[in-house]
């Protein structure tokens, strides 16, 4: 395993619909995986839901501008591969909508997931 | 004939209920159930211009229309007293303080077109209010008021926003979970049961007997601009709040000062939304409109349920509007993606800015995302944050710029934790 060198966030949603297609089971299974390999420089986040539900469960991770959906726990394995380089995830990105696609980066592009600082 | 319910008397916004009423003789409702065609009583609310005052001010008549044409000699009648609209108390008001009014209107909608059964729908919160009403009803049976074999019920409803949507009411009404209904079909073609229903506001109801007993000229001319007259609920940020029989037309001014009084803590006041929540702001240059759907429509905002929520100068309107995508992402049922998408996104948005981490670019993704939303959800619930949202950045640039650069002086002022906002 190659680990990788930064310090990354993957985002779960986890809202009702993702839910329900296993979200919760994913990132059980996530969390699982990162630990048995050391990855302890990837968190779980959370994110708002992005209206991608039928294709849930969404996972995004910013630092490689990628969605990937029907994240089932099953389909874990792949995205830790994926984080260190190997593993192709054209699979998880087929059924993304282009226009989610560019808007949920917008989003993120222009700060949706930075902290807030409270005053 | 004098004012139809409560005209220029200033009510209490949460008074006491008080001593159940005398019964009426049900005048209206004798006369005409007796003399006139339902096709009459349905031309005479054509003729007073009456609009639906839950809200949406759809045209009372032509739903009367659309139920009477429908066949089947099954029909229901709900009124719709699930009032969750913020600040708003005037259904509540009316239920409390003129149950004969609001059951004389339901018995003439109810045979204008030919519906047999009514339901009248009343938040199980409002326990006493509920309770009060379902005396009143009992009152009238037991002194002989003739329901023409219409049979009446009150049911609670539970405390949800969504209820307030009528497809929301029928499910709840039916035994399932408030999540509104595909349509078509309409609930005119297949409501209660999978018969045709008619879900008209309590309010709606109430103006009823007054355009059948004075006629529709009389009733239009209630009105400064010859449309009737419509409830509005004063917030309790006003001097003198409470609930208001308003001329339709009245200048917003008059209403915000000479019956409100102005605020309470003597502030100017800087901006209104005059019909709930999902109404746009108004700043004081607007306050010469007329309290007119079609004038505030113009104007970016809407009449809505007339729940008038004036802002002081002191308020911080990110704040207010923070707290306003906070309430319609809580409200949304979550059925439609989009729906709960936007709101939530506008919602942490909105929050991101308020807290000091949002900037201009985030403030930016919101019209894209209002777009993204468009004509995407089954009711209107997707449409709500728009105008606030939208109307509050347009009027109040100033109050994000501050908090985008850290330096808002009325929030500063307030003291409001972060996390206390909401």
């Amino acid at each position: 395993m190659v680990p990788i060198a930064e310090n990354m966030a993957i985002y779960v949603c986890m809202n009702v619909d993702c839910k329900s297609r296993g979200s919760q089971e994913t990132i059980g299974r996530l969390k699982a995986l990162l630990s048995e390999r050391g990855m302890n420089q990837v968190s779980i986040e959370a994110i708002v839901c992005f209206s991608a539900c039928n294709v849930g469960p969404n996972v995004v991770i910013p630092s490689k501008r990628c969605w990937l959906s029907g994240v089932t726990k099953d389909k874990v394995e792949t995205v830790i591969d994926y984080l260190n380089g190997g593993a192709d995830v054209t699979e998880l990105q087929k059924s993304n909508d282009p226009v989610l696609d560019q808007m949920i980066f917008e989003m993120i592009d222009a700060g949706l997931l930075e902290k807030a600082n409270p005053t | 004939m004098g004012a139809i319910l409560t005209r220029f008397e200033r009510l209490e916004l949460q008074g006491s209920i008080g001593a159940a009423p005398t019964v009426p003789a049900y005048p209206t409702w004798n006369r005409v159930r007796g003399s006139t065609p339902p096709e009459r009583i349905i031309d005479s609310i054509r003729e007073a211009g009456l609009a639906g005052k839950g809200g949406a001010g759809f045209p009372t008549h032509r739903k009367m229309q659309l139920l009477f044409e429908q066949p089947g000699a099954k029909k229901f009648l709900v009124l719709n007293g699930s009032e969750h609209e913020p600040g708003s108390f005037k259904d509540r008001h009316l239920l409390e303080h003129y149950p004969h009014t609001v059951l004389e209107g339901a018995l003439i909608l109810a045979y204008a077109v030919k519906a047999s059964e009514v339901i009248i729908a009343i938040n199980d919160s409002l326990a006493d209010c509920i309770e009060h009403f379902r005396g009143a009803l009992r009152a009238a049976l037991d002194a002989a008021v003739d329901f023409g074999g219409i049979t009446v019920e009150v049911r609670g409803v539970p405390d949800v926003y969504i209820v307030g949507e009528e497809t929301a009411l029928l499910e709840v009404l039916e035994g399932r979970p408030a999540l509104p209904r595909k349509k078509p079909p309409y609930p005119i073609e297949k409501g209660i049961q999978g018969v045709p229903t008619l879900i008209q506001n309590i309010e709606t109801a109430a103006h009823i007997p007054f355009i059948l007993s004075a006629g529709a000229t009389a009733y239009r001319a209630l009105g400064v601009n010859g449309k009737g007259v419509t409830l509005c609920t004063l917030g309790s940020e006003f001097k003198r709040p409470g609930i208001y029989e308003a001329p339709l037309g009245t200048p917003l001014r008059e209403i915000l000062v000479g019956w409100g009084g102005g605020l309470r803590d003597g502030a100017p006041i800087k901006a209104i939304q005059p019909g709930g929540p999902s109404s746009g702001f108004l700043a004081s240059g607007d306050f010469d409109l007329p309290l007119d759907a079609e004038a505030l429509k113009q104007h970016g905002s809407a009449l809505g349920c007339a729940a008038i929520r004036a802002y002081s100068a002191d308020t911080c309107m990110v704040a207010e509007i923070s707290r306003i995508m906070h309430f319609f992402a809580g409200g949304s049922c979550g059925q439609c993606p989009r729906c709960r998408m936007e709101t939530n996104m506008l919602d942490t948005i909105v929050r991101r800015v308020l807290t000091g981490g949002g900037n201009w670019q985030l403030l930016g993704q919101v019209d894209k995302l209002i777009e993204l939303a468009k004509g995407e959800g089954i009711c209107t619930l997707i449409d709500m944050p728009v105008a606030p949202i939208k109307t509050g950045l347009t009027l109040f640039p100033d109050e994000f710029r501050a908090h985008i650069e850290g330096g808002c002086r009325l929030c500063a002022a307030r003291v409001v934790p972060a996390d206390n906002v909401h």
